[in-house]
């Protein structure tokens, strides 16, 4: 059978979380300012930071640049923060500093990951822009929220890893055990469901 | 820009979302039936780089010459060669165009780039229930694009002028060229021609599958384009006729039995044959098809919300069902056994044309909010021109890009029409405005084009020291044009809120240069700019 996407809309509570044990002991070691954090921190998570940082940036040097730059920010933030979810909290450090990085250097390239996503996240922009009616990013970021908590849980993984991890539809469709084909249709899917929930929201970007 | 700002949006999304994402193990799918050829049900190891880039070598921006003030003679660099390739490319403006012969007839070319636009305003908007006020300029320029024709015969002569724009349907009217003769409106007839772009895969590579759309990104496509004189021919052609006759079950009036359901969802199951019919839907979102048994079946779902319900249309090309439908409710748009819920609905067959269908459904999107698909300003250009030239642009993207088009692009593959009508929307094509133009003999008349121009931009700002973002406009002279050209020239004004920076007009303003003579065996002219600090 081959399965389309559907889409459907409900309003649904953050998940509670808790920390790996494993992260506890981390984020202990930045609390303690034990440099053995960056250690510990680099061999559980170097990986998937260098995964997000050559999604955006696609050349290994400035990638681990980013990498670096990353285990410097989490030291200088933990403490006072305590990251929730460490992985998130990292990703998150490493996607900001790929993204400034390649905004200072995006001339010299073309076509490269990030301006693929981009160039598809273009097709989740409501319709009309009506600059007496603008949308703050915050709001964006709520609606989208709520648009995701109402996907399954699959669709919601798939887009969040194509959008925010960065990650290629080729390595998707590995994970997935399908065609690269099917993927690409359903984020197709996915993003046409998220503009038409923005624009019946009333988003307008600008 | 615009995708920028979801990006952006989607770093401040919770941590608990991220973390379910990262850590998400998929299930693992076998490979689906494919409709034509042989049936495998093996999965299959896709060998795939998690990461890939393409690198094109961009061609970086030329210093501009100049002339020492007052009027210049444009530089001496090769603009083509020398233009700087934007990530949204707006087009050139491109000169006017007679059909047929316009011997006798000369043109001088005078074009204007006014970027008062650029000026901060004072907006206000609604927040909170609060009027609140903010600033406001537009990346736009004002370009009027006067001639001078001179019938320069013994007799008068009456000719059509094409003046193209490169648009889409739904950019602003304000975008579209409006003509003049002799400072007077003269009625124009508008064309469009296709879509003028093409389509890459995931990753932009051109020669696989087509997935996502690829406008055109130079000035150098625009030229392939339009050079040979076939786009124009099929712009003034009239819409793909589109008579296959086709099966219409319209599904509406929905009745849901109470139910603690969070996404109701009407499933209509039937048995076609996929070697004789292809599949259509206009409303649905989404189905399945299991082709080894010839079962088809189309959703539609969120009917629990009042304010989103609309008619699912499944349109049958080729032969009708061979049994029958079904329509059976379920709980969300999984559409499971155990899920079933009471849902009723009332089911309207009629046969029609393809081509009659699409009209009426297009007629239908811009009478209504098109089911909140499109909401669509008053100023929207489909709004304001002739439902037949929107139907046009539906009907060549479907002629050509549909699963039963000449080039079938695997992003329509699904058969959802709304998809293909969405993209002709928003897609850039070439518009004509033409207009019947009667130059007595010897004497001159001006026609002018007057439009707001969008800038060619990058999706974040140029690497300048302080990042303000570097906008573009170019000129093509003689692209296109069938006009004898006896000179143009070039000026700007309304430079008090931007900072022009390279051009190969040879315009310099803190020369005093704002005005150039262009040499027409130069094709391509450009410059760059940016708002002004302060």
């Amino acid at each position: 059978m081959l399965y389309f996407f559907a889409a459907y809309l409900v309003k649904g509570p953050s998940k509670e979380m808790k920390l790996d044990l494993e992260d506890e002991k981390i984020i202990d070691l930045y609390f303690r300012r034990d440099e053995a954090a960056i250690r510990e921190t680099e061999a559980a998570y170097g990986s998937l930071c260098m995964r997000i940082a050559l999604n955006i940036l696609s050349i290994r040097q400035d990638a681990e640049e980013c990498v670096n730059d990353t285990w410097h920010s989490a030291w200088k933030r933990i403490p006072p923060t305590r990251p929730v979810s460490l992985r998130a909290f990292l990703g998150r450090i490493t996607r900001d500093h790929a993204v400034s990085r390649w905004r200072a250097e995006h001339a010299k390239k073309r076509f490269d990951g990030m301006e693929i996503l981009l160039s598809e996240l273009d097709e989740c922009v409501p319709a009309a822009a009506d600059p007496e009616k603008i949308t703050e990013t915050a709001e964006l970021t709520e609606q989208i929220t709520i648009w995701l908590r109402n996907l399954n849980s699959e669709d919601r993984a798939l887009f969040l890893r194509r959008y925010w991890y960065g990650d290629g539809v080729k390595e998707l469709a590995r994970e997935r055990g399908e065609r690269a084909n099917n993927v690409s249709q359903r984020l197709l899917r996915l993003r046409k469901q998220l503009r038409k929930t923005l624009e019946s929201e009333g988003v307008w970007i600008q | 820009m615009k995708s920028e700002r979801v990006y952006e949006a989607l770093s401040g999304l919770p941590e608990d979302l991220i973390e379910d994402a990262g850590t998400h193990v998929f299930r693992r799918r076998t490979i689906p039936w494919t409709r034509f050829g042989a049936v495998a049900a093996a999965a299959v190891l896709i060998l795939g780089l998690g990461t890939w880039g393409l690198t094109r070598s961009g061609k970086g921006p030329v210093s501009s010459g100049g002339g020492t003030g007052g009027m210049g003679d444009s530089g001496g660099n090769d603009g083509a060669s020398g233009a700087y390739t934007y990530m949204s490319y707006a087009g050139p403006v491109f000169p006017l165009t007679a059909l047929g012969s316009s011997e006798g007839i000369t043109a001088e070319r005078h074009t204007e780039f006014d970027f008062s636009p650029y000026e901060t305003s004072q907006g206000a908007r609604e927040q909170d229930g609060e009027e609140t006020a903010y600033d406001h300029y537009e990346t736009e320029t004002i370009v009027t694009d006067r001639y001078l024709m001179t019938n320069e015969g013994e007799a008068d002569r009456t000719l059509t002028l094409l003046y193209p724009a490169a648009l889409s349907l739904s950019k602003d009217a304000k975008l579209l060229p409006a003509l003049s003769l002799d400072g007077a409106p003269v009625s124009t007839t508008l064309y469009a021609g296709p879509y003028a772009g093409g389509f890459v895969d995931m990753e932009g590579k051109r020669d696989g599958e087509r997935w996502n759309l690829a406008g055109l990104r130079d000035w150098e496509a625009y030229k392939a384009l339009l050079e040979s004189g076939g786009y124009q021919t099929k712009a003034l052609e009239d819409a793909p006729a589109l008579e296959e006759p086709v099966t219409v079950y319209k599904v509406d009036n929905y009745v849901v039995a109470p139910t603690d359901a969070v996404n109701p969802t009407l499933l209509m199951s039937f048995s076609i044959d996929y070697a004789r019919t292809t599949v259509l839907t206009y409303g649905s979102n989404g189905g399945s098809d299991d082709m080894e048994n010839g079962i088809c079946g189309r959703d539609v779902g969120g009917l629990h919300r009042e304010w989103a319900i609309h008619p699912m249309y499944v349109i049958l090309l080729g032969d009708d069902t061979t049994g029958g439908y079904e329509l059976q409710g379920y709980r969300n748009g999984g559409c499971e056994p155990g899920d079933e819920i009471e849902i009723t609905a009332t089911v309207e067959r009629y046969e029609s044309t393809l081509g009659a269908f699409l009209r009426r459904i297009v007629t239908e999107q811009l009478e209504t909010d098109n089911f909140g698909m499109l909401p669509l300003e008053e100023t929207t250009l489909g709004t304001l021109i002739s439902p037949e030239l929107v139907y046009k642009c539906v009907a060549e993207m479907f002629a050509s890009y549909s699963s039963t088009g000449e080039t079938p692009a695997e992003r329509y593959r699904n058969g959802m029409l709304e998809d293909l009508m969405g993209d002709s929307f928003v897609t850039t094509r070439i518009f004509y405005a033409a207009a019947e133009v009667t130059i007595p003999a010897g004497e001159t008349v001006e026609l002018a084009a007057r439009m707001v121009k969008e800038a060619s931009f990058d999706y974040f700002g140029m690497g300048t020291e302080k990042g303000y973002a570097t906008n573009g406009y170019d000129l093509a002279t003689v692209l296109g044009s069938t006009l004898q050209f006896t000179a143009q020239y070039a000026s700007v004004r309304g430079l008090e809120a931007v900072e022009l920076l390279e051009n190969s007009f040879g315009f310099d303003p803190a020369a005093g240069v704002t005005e150039v003579r262009l040499d027409p065996a130069q094709e391509h002219y450009w410059l760059k700019l940016r708002r002004a600090e302060g």
